[in-house]
């Protein structure tokens, strides 16, 4: 599933496709699943028991580029969607559906010293899609279209490298989760735009009340040698961690508490985040309505926001174990 | 024979600079139909030999170079990431976040990782990591690793053939597998000619064309004709000399390291016979074979037609295959029609 969600493209703005793949896998397990006008697919699950009622979210999109011009000679010139560095762009693949494109420059012979160690400007950069004019290209593409990365899933060993781990990793969670029975109510809120402002999060809190929340997200993990270990913020196969805090909320101390022995009680490979950069869902859900006790569950991701992101399937797995064992015993809180 | 299937078999093999035997076979295999006997040299050149008509033809070499840039393993760090150095001219400005296969005694997958923004510094920020700060994540711990692979072998960039707009292709190691499919797709339309032809795939050209050195003083060619890539236009290069847009045709180079009369009677075959064509100008070393094969034999006339390719040397060469063709079509009726002005 999790090949299959991080291959469908759904760059910021253009969750249409990945909105409607979840609701597919999604709707079978729900007592009700909605796809609103912002392409926020939210599911509801009424528990066995029922006093209590716990939000999972996770959102949907996934960095890439937006078409800003097409030039005389149909090269697509482009602004990034989400925090994508220029550094990484060079030779790199990328899709708009059947559509394939390249981004690079001129070719490392043509240059000097100064331009083979500049960071390239994200004005210089373009996409080839092999058109050879602006008419050419207005037969494929249009200013306005999303391009996304062209790149696919990986196992090798206990990794898995794909494009979009951050968040379709949190997704792929909350699926599992939405397969099975709870005392508890259960929403998943699989949500847009996270990645340029919250903005999915907050037109779907409008309809929501919980008691908890849990975000579950991909996130840093600079886990190479040469990191220094307070720098490395999580590690591969380190389990799943657990956030204190980021650069839009505190994490509820009563839920990380909960989280953590629970983990501890059943063994669950654990790590916290050791890192209060980034931020997500959290700093809306938390304050949404009269305000939500919310904590944050990742899976460490190298290479984040990059066509080749890599995760340790063990960290998934423990993901899957906490939040289960926590919304088995939610009602119970 | 068809171009894009000549390229997907190419494509599937690799062959960094010194690495080259895998993609021998698989050039003598595709070769084979089209000469009477097919040799792989001491250096890993292959040597495709059409004898002439009459049997006293003057020898003809047409060559493409066999090898690709890449990577060689230098070490696997404790926590088992692979070390790695470039392998003729890799543009280091495309590795962070590349794909890579590194071919041990198993093919092992791979990432060369990047620190994400998140965590950047300012001072990072503004300068493009070198090689050796840079790092292959294959998932797998030291000791697994060291069951799969060993100091010493050779990586390459991941990259399939994909299609773009129109006859555009797309894949790393285009430079040199569209001037390999010309020369094939070229021995393909040759059936007898009055030449003793030699249809050679010379090694290592990119550390330094070391393999077209041995092959030209063994061959002891009267005419070669080095079929290689050149510069494609892009965006950033709209307004320079010596870049040839995508769909103009084979591009035949002139100056002083080449033959006047060759070069010259490759471009009147190609306006008498409807091929496109561009004129490329090189005032020195071009870079290429044909500056090897004119200073091993400097009585040899020596010319050399290439494809334009954009993003050289990086894992999305970009070709149009409309230009392989017409090289393909120069090289094969220059053959038929006589390298002589008549």
């Amino acid at each position: 599933m999790l090949k299959i969600l991080t291959e469908t493209d759904g760059v910021s703005g253009n969750e249409r496709a990945i909105a409607e793949l979840i609701s597919s896998y999604a709707t079978p397990f729900c007592d009700e699943c909605v796809i609103d006008n912002m392409s926020n697919v939210i599911c509801r699950k009424k528990g066995k028991k029922g006093d209590k009622t716990v939000l999972l979210c996770a959102h949907t999109d996934e960095v890439g580029f937006i078409i800003n011009k097409i030039t005389d000679d149909g090269y697509l010139k482009f602004e990034t969607v989400g925090g994508v560095e220029t550094k990484i762009l060079l030779s790199q693949k990328v899709r708009k559906g059947d559509i394939k494109g390249v981004i690079s420059l001129k070719a490392v012979h043509l240059t000097d010293k100064d331009e083979r160690d500049k960071i390239p400007e994200e004005n210089d950069l373009y996409i080839d899609i092999g058109a050879s004019s602006k008419s050419d290209a207005l037969n494929y593409v249009e200013v306005g279209d999303y391009f996304a990365f062209d790149s696919d899933y990986i196992e090798q060993g206990n990794m898995i490298k794909a494009k979009a781990l951050d968040d379709r990793v949190g997704c792929a969670i909350m699926l599992e989760m939405l397969k099975k029975e709870w005392d508890c109510n259960l929403i998943c809120a699989f949500v847009t735009c996270e990645e340029v402002g919250h903005i999915g999060a907050l037109t779907a809190l409008e309809n929501i009340s919980a008691d908890y929340a849990i975000i579950l997200e991909g996130t840093t993990c600079n886990d190479m040698c040469g990191v220094p270990d307070e720098k490395r913020v999580t590690k591969s196969g380190g389990g799943i961690a657990v956030s204190v805090m980021d650069y839009g909320s505190v994490a509820n101390p009563e839920l990380v508490n909960i989280l953590i022995k629970i983990a501890e009680e059943n063994g669950i490979n654990w790590q916290y985040k050791a890192s209060v950069r980034g931020g997500n869902d959290a700093r809306v859900v938390s304050v949404s309505k009269g305000g939500i006790k919310t904590a944050s569950l990742s899976v460490p991701c190298k290479y984040i926001h990059s066509p080749v992101s890599v995760m340790n399937k063990n960290d998934f797995k423990s993901g899957i174990e906490l939040v289960s064992k926590f919304l088995e015993n939610a009602e119970e809180l | 024979m068809d171009t894009e299937m000549i390229l997907k078999k190419l494509a599937d093999e690799c062959s960094v600079s010194g690495f080259e035997s895998g993609m021998c076979e698989t050039v003598k295999e595709l070769m084979l139909p089209f000469c009477d006997n097919v040799k792989i040299n001491r250096f890993n050149s292959v040597i495709c030999h059409k004898k002439s008509e009459n049997g006293n033809g003057k020898k003809v070499m047409i060559e493409a170079h066999l090898d690709q840039i890449g990577m060689i393993v230098t070490g696997i760090d404790e926590m088992g990431f692979v070390k790695f150095m470039s392998v003729g001219g890799i543009d280091k400005r495309i590795l962070p976040c590349s794909e890579v296969y590194i071919l041990g005694s198993e093919k092992v997958y791979g990432v060369i990782g990047s620190k994400p923004p998140h965590i950047t510094e300012n001072a990072d920020k503004n300068k493009m990591p070198d090689i050796g700060e840079l790092l292959i994540d294959t998932g797998y711990t030291k000791a697994e690793l060291n069951e799969k692979i060993s100091v010493g072998d050779s990586i390459v960039l991941k990259s399939d053939l994909v299609k773009l707009a129109g006859e555009t292709v797309c894949s790393s190691a285009l430079d040199n597998r569209a001037g390999i499919t010309a020369v094939i797709s070229a021995a393909s339309q040759i059936e007898k000619t009055e030449y003793d032809m030699y249809y050679v795939f010379a090694s290592e050209e990119e550390l330094g064309l070391h393999g077209a050195y041995p092959v030209t003083r063994e061959i002891n060619p009267d005419y070669a004709v080095i079929v290689d890539v050149t510069h494609g236009m892009t965006d950033d290069t709209k307004s320079e000399t010596g870049v040839f847009r995508l769909g103009c045709g084979a591009v035949v180079c002139k100056g002083p390291a080449l033959n006047p009369d060759l070069s010259k009677r490759l471009t009147d075959i190609a306006k008498n016979n409807g091929i496109k064509f561009e004129t490329e100008v090189v005032s020195g070393h071009s870079g290429t074979n044909a500056w090897a094969v004119q200073k091993s034999r400097g009585t040899c006339k020596t010319a050399l037609v290439s494809v334009p390719l954009k993003y050289m040397h990086t894992a999305v060469e970009t070709a149009d295959i409309s230009d392989i063709n017409e090289v393909s079509r120069l090289v094969a009726d220059a053959i038929k029609e006589g390298l002589e002005n008549a």
